[in-house]
């Protein structure tokens, strides 16, 4: 590790500062092996621009899209009006309708002024820098008819007249060559002729050229190889040329021969895909996201013509634009975890940064990620090095999407970052900004931590030694910093050293200035100063007084590597000073300081029983988890109890919830408890799990309390001896993170032993949090110091528990004593109310079934106890083994039934064990595990149907039932989808004839195995039937999955029309997928124009539900004339047919009463927030029989 | 995004009596196409010197309310999109008659265009160039060719304004919008969505104009939108 570098500026402080060095080294707070990169990089490292923000128009909407021509900047987006860097909103405005043009080098606006009469999605300029290419939603400019692609003349501004192509939907997607302008976006025309999504136009007269390869979802990217051979795709398609090609493809100039990369992106459409794509003449950059596992999200570097992989930086958060000066590629978006690149991991609360940087060249390979299965794991694919470059964007509201920084431009020098925020770095500068590199910014970003957040802290337990810590600060720009200490008035640094820090990553700092007259006192103050100059010159910290004894407790407390400690010895101010980093408690007015302390020589303080009687850290701190220890001390006679330490997640005490709380309970005793969370989403709740002294501790004297959490359970320790444990609590509440300490008063509602009052009447002295368990060895020792006694170590209780029916056996083996001590005795609580056991191992038998308490108390040689406990069940012994009772249902299907015997029963204990069907034919299936099994018949007749059921204890049941079979009828329609339909829409089913769309035509395709109907906004519709189908009797089974889950209260529908008489005309069943995962079938009429009525209304289908993905089986007969009788069934494909309808309705409607076709429909109701798709991965109708 | 002309531009852009004789639509054109050399800026021919109902004063200031409207015989201003070497002049197939929303618009030549659903919903967009929690108004239209001759439809032009002044109101496009496109044969039917960001409170007080090519007036549809 070389990224401390130190100088001293005394003889004698470099040695002390290399010791330092290790120190920190060997306590874990050193800062990681990244290099140094920014505005001023280690060698070898490309710098960024600076974070400084340069004054640039704004403008009163969003910028979705710039290009930099020359020293020109285009950006078009959506918005009204312009206004000069520094205008307030709403004032000093020019209309820009769309589209606003600037200087790169002065960010002023210039005269170019279109009125684009709706939006603008994308941007870019000829290579020959002679053209701008707008696309968008647009259709005039300027009054003038435009088919959403606009040209303009870079010389002149005009709008360029020859150039005047259509399409029939938005572009969002344009790339140049000084001849031929590509289009991707969601059209399915262009110049008048068929083109899917993608198209090509003349550029000197707009022509539409032959060039017509097909995207099946829309295509937000294209760029030229540099070479010009392929044009490289990108969106949220899956397949190109009907070929599959999920996210990224390219093909050859003619348009016909495609590639794709191979990268197992499982996801394409509304749950992932490619948001951009760019280039800077050597790589393919890719913003790739996923909203489902399995997706690629972050930044992806290809080969231009392979595809290829150069990179992939995996830094979760969707990205939205890249733009890269061939040395540092910038991506805009809103990262939140950039950890498998070495960079932030997810932060509590979630932090987004609206703009990174990376290196172009791959520097390392990808960490394995820790959020399996939230994310796939990528580790050991090539990955850039994440750059120091962190400057602040806002969220804007315009989109309502909470997002910043859309697009991005620039070139060697400048970045031009355009998007929706109102402010950068903390100043107000709307939607556009520049930023550009260290010889032309002023570089006045500095160190961020503020003079009274750098303020150190300085404590003595130690004489003739100060010790002076503090926090290091971060820097948007600049990894490295240089600190210097200076003492009282000084103004030469006693100490100085650099270090490198990033905004996630800033430990504490600390150096002992030694050689200082015992009872002398001294002061601090840091600054803190970056490779450009800029220094935050700190508060002058607290007045120490030197030691002029050690404070034996005190070093023994600090050698075990506490986060926090407050030794509460104060005796004036309103600050209890943190003696490892600088979290220090402000104290409030209940607090009285100067008590008598528990260690000699140091004072406490009083808390007076009241919620002013508080003293708390200000500043939040990371929770300390997995493994934490929570030590202090407690003095008190109150029988009204309360908090002595407790974790919040409020600053002022008004927590919503708490966790890792010690407390005086409602008996006077020591309670420990922590906060789970029980149920999931509105209806959650706080449970709490405690640990709990035997005795009191509210006797007037001071009483040593420790507890400590780990993979072992937690352990309750008074006076150095452990007194209550147990197994379970092996972790706290994470979502109480990050959160603050507070020593005195609490929230203790719905707690256990809860006492009257949670704000303690009482002492309380040397706290201390440790972000490790501590040992019985460490706790008696803290103990015996305080105290001056001899130290036995309390023995650790452990054991394990095997239950047999209502026996338990249990072994004490595990428990251990600090050597030399031995554990003399075992005595085992069985929770039943019965006399203890004893010995290492016991046994125990039960009166009668249940849930009990088991403790285990061990004893070592000098006496001290410790205790575990754990919950065990114990069951009742089997009774008379009872005969099963044989049950099934049959369901025939032409020559076929399923016989289902699962609702075969046996009495507890016991299980049916196996089945035997005799199908009355002659023929038996042996006895199996399967409760249900399928047979067909040679022929059709009435057959009796026996089962016989045997349980586990070989006692037999059985019955029968009849069933009569039928020739199947032949179908009429038919469909497995296994085809492409390059052009969209459903194309022609297997029997059937051709599929028609009923509504929403461009939502409808098939990707082979299903039939996909896409529901990406709220209140979409889309349907198809078969319109060569007529007829008047439908046995409809079809195959039906929700990919993703619906929000919403009315979730997502499927429709399954058994009778489409005509548009408007037909019966239906829906398929309605609620979000709480039930499924409700409904008849569904529509006709005369009549609003969509349910007769007999809806049947929630009891005892099932699916999840997102789940395949459901439905079925669906509608039949007679005069009046149609429609009924319906759906269950869980990996389940048996039902043996019952689950809804039956009649229905006369006097026009439905004729011949119609049949179809399926999807509809996403207009409370559904999630976009989504119903997919049918079967379908077949046949006559009822 | 009124420009600082509007004023004017909405005076020029007068009315359009229902059933005109052709002939003095082409005549007044022609009049216009000299007056504004051009005839690029978007203004429609006026067809009589009255003001429109939806301005609130004219030129001097005298209110309007001293000039009756009639209702029975003026519809609002369309929307105009200029073409590249089609002049102003070359607007000769009259509306023969405009529609409420509910009603169809005929053109003189037997062509037609009808509003066949319309809907207020809220936009749920997501992404790059996307909008969320925005109102937007969706329009299925229907447009069927009872003309003679082939109708290329690869240049219509749908404009909405809302309100009493007329606010133009933004195209917005998703996955389900669609233009019209291609050519209509004669006797043929062709359908297109289009959708526009006016506000749920502003959907009593629409102008859509459905603008085909350079050749035809635009068939305008005015009032409340009958949205479901």
């Amino acid at each position: 590790m070389s990224s401390l570098s130190v100088r001293g500026s005394r003889a004698g402080s470099a040695a002390l500062a290399a010791l330092l060095a290790v120190g920190l080294l060997l306590l874990g707070l050193a800062v990681p092996g990244v290099a140094s990169a920014d505005t001023a990089p280690d060698p070898g490292v490309p710098a960024t621009v600076a974070a400084d923000r340069l004054g640039t128009v704004q403008v009163n909407g969003v910028v979705w899209s710039m290009v930099t021509v020359g020293n020109m900047v285009y950006a078009t987006g959506s918005f009204t009006q312009a206004r000069p860097a520094g205008a307030a909103a709403g004032t000093s405005e020019t209309p820009r309708a769309n589209l606003v043009a600037f200087s790169l080098t002065t960010g002023v606006m210039t005269a170019f002024n279109h009125t684009l009469n709706g939006q603008g999605r994308t941007i870019t300029a000829s290579p020959d820098g002679t053209r701008i290419y707008v696309g968008g939603d647009f259709t005039t400019v300027d009054g003038v008819a435009r088919g959403h692609i606009a040209a303009f003349d870079v010389a002149t501004g005009a709008l360029i007249t020859t150039f005047a192509p259509t399409s029939n939907a938005a572009v969002y997607s344009l790339a140049a060559t000084d001849t031929t302008v590509y289009a991707g976006g969601n059209f399915t025309t262009a110049g008048g002729q068929a083109r899917t999504r993608l198209a090509a136009f003349t550029a000197s007269n707009g022509a539409v050229t032959a060039w017509a390869p097909t995207a099946n979802h829309t295509v937000r990217g294209i760029v030229l190889s540099p070479d010009g051979t392929r044009v490289n795709l990108a969106g949220q398609f899956s397949q190109i040329n009907g070929a599959t090609a999920i996210a990224v493809a390219n093909v050859n100039t003619a348009g016909t021969e495609m590639r794709t990369w191979q990268l197992g992106i499982t996801n394409s459409g509304d749950a992932g895909g490619v948001w951009n794509m760019k280039t800077d003449g050597t790589n393919l950059y890719v913003v790739a996201y996923g909203f489902q596992v399995g997706n690629i999200e972050g930044t992806i570097a290809l080969n231009p013509n392979t595809l290829e992989l150069v990179w992939m930086n995996d830094c979760h958060g969707d990205p939205y634009d890249i733009f890269s000066t061939g040395t540092v590629v910038y991506t805009a978006g809103h990262v939140h975890d950039c950890e498998t690149s070495g960079g932030y991991p997810d932060q509590r609360p979630t932090v987004w940064k609206r703009v990174i940087a990376n290196t172009v060249a791959a520097t390392g390979t990808l960490k394995a990620t820790t959020q399996v299965p939230r994310y796939t794991s990528w580790a050991g694919r090539p990955n850039p090095n994440l750059l120091t470059f962190f400057p602040l964007l806002t969220a804007g509201s315009f989109t309502g999407q909470n997002q910043a920084a859309w697009s991005a431009s620039g070139n060697g020098s400048y970045l031009v970052l355009g998007g929706e925020f109102p402010t950068v770095n903390g100043t107000g500068q709307q939607a556009l900004v520049r930023m550009a590199t260290r010889n032309i910014a002023p570089n006045t970003r500095g160190p961020e931590l503020t003079a009274a957040q750098m303020r150190p802290n300085a404590t003595s337990t130690t004489p003739g030694e100060i010790k002076v810590t503090w926090p290091s600060s971060w820097d948007m720009d600049n990894e490295t910093l240089t600190y210097n200490l200076y003492r009282n008035t000084g103004t030469t640094p006693v100490y100085t050293v650099t270090a490198k820090s990033q905004w996630w990553n800033r430990p504490n700092m600390t150096w002992t200035d030694t050689g200082r007259p015992a009872g002398s006192t001294a002061s601090y103050r840091v600054t803190v100063t970056d490779p450009l100059g800029n220094v935050v010159n700190s508060t002058q910290g607290n007045t120490a007084t030197v030691a002029s004894t050690a404070s034996a407790y005190a070093n023994r407390v600090l050698a075990d590597s506490p986060a926090q400690y407050w030794r509460l010895g104060e005796t004036t101010g309103t600050t209890a000073y943190d003696y490892v980093g600088t979290a220090n408690l402000a104290e409030a007015a209940g607090i009285t300081r100067g008590t008598a302390g528990a260690v000699t020589g140091d004072a406490a303080i009083t808390a007076n029983g009241t919620t002013t009687g508080r003293a708390a850290t200000t500043a939040s701190l990371t929770a300390p988890n997995p493994a934490f220890s929570v030590e202090t001390w407690v003095r008190t006679t109150s029988t009204a109890g309360g908090v002595i330490a407790q974790f919040g997640d409020n600053a002022t005490g008004a927590n919503t919830t708490t966790d890792r709380s010690l407390y005086v309970d409602a008996g006077g005793r020591a309670s420990f408890g922590l906060s789970r969370r029980v149920g999931t989403g509105a209806t959650a709740t706080i449970a709490y799990t405690t640990v709990r002294s035997p005795a009191v501790v509210n006797d007037g004297q001071w009483h040593h309390l420790v507890a400590t959490v780990g993979a072992g359970g937690t352990q309750l320790y008074v006076d150095g001896a452990q007194v209550a444990g147990n197994a379970t609590m092996t972790t706290a509440n994470t979502r109480v993170n990050p959160g603050y300490w507070a020593l005195g008063t609490g929230t203790l509602t719905a707690f256990v032993d809860t006492p009257t009052s949670a704000s303690l009447a009482g002492a309380i002295d040397e706290t201390a949090i440790y972000p490790t368990t501590l040992t019985s060895a460490q706790v008696v020792q803290h103990y015996s110091t305080a105290t001056n006694t001899a130290a036995n170590p309390s023995p650790t209780a452990s054991f394990t528990s095997t239950a047999n029916q209502l026996a338990l056996s249990v072994d004490g083996s595990a428990s251990s004593d600090t050597a030399p001590g031995t554990i003399t005795s075992y005595a085992w609580s069985w929770g039943d109310g019965t006399a203890n056991g004893s010995g290492v191992t016991a046994s125990h038998t039960y009166a009668t079934a249940g849930t009990y308490t088991v403790g285990l108390t061990v004893t070592d040689n000098d006496g001290a106890t410790g205790t575990a406990t754990s919950s065990v069940t114990v069951s009742g012994p089997p009774p008379a083994n009872p005969a099963p009772t044989a049950s099934f249902t049959v369901a025939a299907n032409g020559l076929q039934v399923t016989a289902n015997g699962s609702a075969s029963s046996d009495t507890a204990p016991g299980t049916i064990s196996s089945y035997t069907w005799n199908w009355g034919d002659d023929t038996t299936t042996p006895a199996g595990a399967a409760s249900t099994v399928p047979h067909t018949y040679a022929t059709a007749g009435t057959y009796t149907i026996t089962l016989t059921v045997t349980d586990n204890g070989g006692a037999t049941n059985s019955t029968t039932r009849n069933v009569t079979v039928a020739a199947a009828t032949a179908e009429f329609a038919r469909d497995a989808f296994g085809r492409t339909v390059p052009a969209g829409g459903w194309g022609n089913a297997e029997v059937g004839g051709a599929w028609t769309a009923s509504v929403g035509g461009n939502r409808l395709s098939v990707t082979p195995g299903a039939g996909v109907m896409d529901l990406p906004t709220a209140g979409n519709n889309t349907g198809a039937f078969l319109g060569g189908v007529s007829q008047t009797s439908a046995d409809i089974r079809t195959s039906i999955v929700v990919p993703v889950a619906p929000v919403g209260t009315a979730g997502t529908d499927a429709y399954v029309s058994g009778r489409r008489v005509g548009a408007g005309e037909e019966y239906r069943v829906r398929v309605r997928f609620y979000t709480n995962g039930t499924v409700g079938l409904v008849l569904s009429r529509l006709s005369g124009g009549a609003a969509e009525a349910f007769p007999g209304g809806e049947a929630i289908v009891p005892g099932l539900t699916y999840k997102p993905g789940d395949a459901l089986n439905v079925r669906v007969q509608m039949f007679g004339t005069g009046t149609t009788t429609v009924r319906a069934m759906v269950w869980n494909a990996t389940g048996a047919e039902p043996a019952t309808w689950q809804m039956t309705r009649t229905d006369t409607t006097a026009a439905l009463q004729v011949a119609g076709a049949v179809g399926l429909a999807a509809y996403r109701p207009g409370s559904n927030t999630s976009a989504t798709s119903v997919r049918f991965t079967s379908f077949s109708a046949r006559p009822v029989a | 995004m009124s420009g600082p002309d509007a004023p004017r531009r909405s005076r020029r852009q007068l009315l359009l009596r229902w059933g005109l004789p052709v002939l003095v639509l082409i005549v007044v054109g022609l009049l216009l196409a000299l007056i504004l050399p051009g005839g690029t800026d978007g203004s429609v021919p006026a067809a009589d010197s009255e003001p429109t109902a939806s301005e609130g004063l004219s030129p001097d200031g005298e209110p309007t309310a001293t000039v009756p409207p009639s209702p029975a015989t003026e519809q609002p201003a369309a929307s105009v999109a200029a073409r590249e070497g089609v002049p102003e002049s070359a607007r000769t197939v009259a509306v023969a008659a405009a529609a409420e929303f509910a009603g169809t618009a005929e053109w003189s030549d037997g062509a037609s265009v009808r509003v066949t659903d319309a809907r207020q919903q809220v936009t749920s967009g997501r992404g790059p160039g996307e909008r969320a929690g925005q109102p937007q108004t969706v329009f299925a239209l229907e447009l069927t060719n009872g003309s003679g001759a082939p109708l290329d439809l690869n240049a219509v032009i749908v404009q909405a304004v809302y309100g009493g002044d007329k606010s133009q109101a933004s195209p917005l496009y998703d996955a389900e919008t669609v233009d019209f496109s291609r050519t209509l044969e004669p006797g043929g039917t062709a359908t297109a969505i289009y959708s526009f960001a006016i506000p749920a409170d502003q959907v009593g007080d629409v102008v859509l104009s459905v603008d085909v090519d350079g050749y035809r007036f635009p068939a305008v549809f005015s009032g409340a939108v009958p949205v479901r």
